[in-house]
């Protein structure tokens, strides 16, 4: 048996560790009421944001009422079609890439001259080792009767804002830039999966 | 100085006060749970989980006439909880018996209280309750009624059974109830 003091030593004890288990419970309650919500409000908008950038902050299309004449650029220069630059217009300050498809040019002794498609590829290649990432897509046009789609593969370039604005272009080759819609005008369906590696390969 | 003014001490952040009442209360209490467990050590057990019951909370009920009140209706609540707890094991109780027996005589000293204490182990838990509370802790009906949570009326039947009880049981052991 205890004497009383070595009693109230164990009982003075006991109850300054239950305090401090007490305190522990209510912060780690506190933290449950507070903060968890706060974080799992945060992880959320981190998962939609993710979303975003990634399913629709891609854009394949736009749209506009704007008629533009085409002009083909020299060697050396590029050019966006007119549905490229208003979207760039729109989504300056947001970040964006944009899908597009590279049309190539070659002017030689004042005339523009066809490019073979191994040319086209060995081109892409270049632009690929310097860092843009190229993909393979489809599109879909109807047959002649209009009464079925089929379905066609295209290679198209990823780029961002400021990807266009230093595009590291070959003095020999003149671009293009543009969206490409399926006919309906429907936006294509687009991978970041089909990222393509191999340029020995034509895909159109 | 009493219980209450020593508690008052102790939650104003004093620590002695809280000494002072287990100086004050630790036998007394250790005793009547005993007289729910049959064991001295795990009535020591919850006595000790008692005072840190009340030095975890504070008095707010104004129905405990008393702090003394107070402290052993915590004190049985938490002895009740135990056994409620413990009622599927079988604790051996021979040797224990014994052994508490020379405890609570030490505890006990008086030889008078001593004789009682032992004739009151033959009888029914409630007939040692509430002999315990009335003579040894010298409570009164009221307050054993808020202790033992029943009405005063059924407090008052259950010490007069308690006493023929006892009257009983000590002249089975030759001893004379009208003289202790």
């Amino acid at each position: 048996m205890k004497n009383y003091k070595e009693m109230a030593d164990e009982v003075l004890f006991r109850i300054k560790k239950e305090k401090i288990k007490r305190k522990k419970c209510l912060i780690a309650s506190l933290c449950i009421i507070f903060i968890l919500p706060v974080f799992t409000f945060l992880l959320i908008n981190q998962n939609i944001s993710d979303k975003v950038l990634e399913n629709y902050m891609i854009i394949t299309n736009y749209k506009t009422n704007l008629e533009q004449s085409y002009i083909v650029p020299k060697n050396g220069e590029y050019y966006c079609f007119i549905e490229v630059n208003e979207a760039r217009k729109k989504y300056i300050d947001k970040n964006v890439s944009y899908l597009l498809k590279i049309e190539l040019f070659k002017e030689k002794n004042g005339e523009y001259v066809d490019i073979k498609k191994e040319e086209y590829m060995q081109e892409l290649k270049r632009l690929s080792e310097e860092g843009y990432k190229f993909y393979k897509v489809y599109y879909w046009l109807y047959n002649d009767s209009k009464t079925e789609k089929i379905y066609y593969p295209t290679i198209m370039v990823k780029l961002t804002e400021e990807q266009l604005q230093n595009f590291k272009s070959n003095d020999n080759y003149g671009y293009a830039f543009r969206f490409i819609t399926n006919e309906d005008y429907s936006p294509i369906e687009f991978y970041e999966t089909n990222v393509i590696s191999n340029f020995d390969t034509y895909y159109e | 100085m009493n219980g209450s003014y020593n508690y008052y001490r102790f939650l104003q952040g004093d620590e002695n006060g809280l000494v002072e009442v287990i100086r004050e209360y630790k036998d007394g209490l250790i005793l009547y749970l005993n007289t729910f467990t049959n064991d001295i050590f795990i009535a020591e057990e919850l006595a000790m989980d008692t005072f840190v019951k009340i030095g975890m909370k504070k008095l707010k009920d104004k129905k405990y006439a008393s702090f003394k009140t107070w402290l052993y209706t915590i004190g049985k609540n938490l002895a009740i909880d135990y056994l409620r707890k413990n009622s599927k094991k079988n604790i051996p109780i021979n040797d224990k018996i014994i052994y508490n027996e020379s405890i609570l005589e030490t505890i006990l000293k008086d030889e008078r209280k001593i004789i009682i204490q032992k004739a009151m182990n033959n009888l029914k838990t409630e007939y040692k309750q509430v002999l315990w509370l009335s003579y040894f802790e010298k409570f009164s009906n009221n307050e054993i009624s808020t202790i033992m949570n029943k009405k005063v009326h059924n407090i008052e039947t259950l010490l007069y059974r308690a006493k023929q009880s006892l009257k009983k049981e000590l002249e089975r052991e030759g001893f004379s109830y009208e003289k202790l």
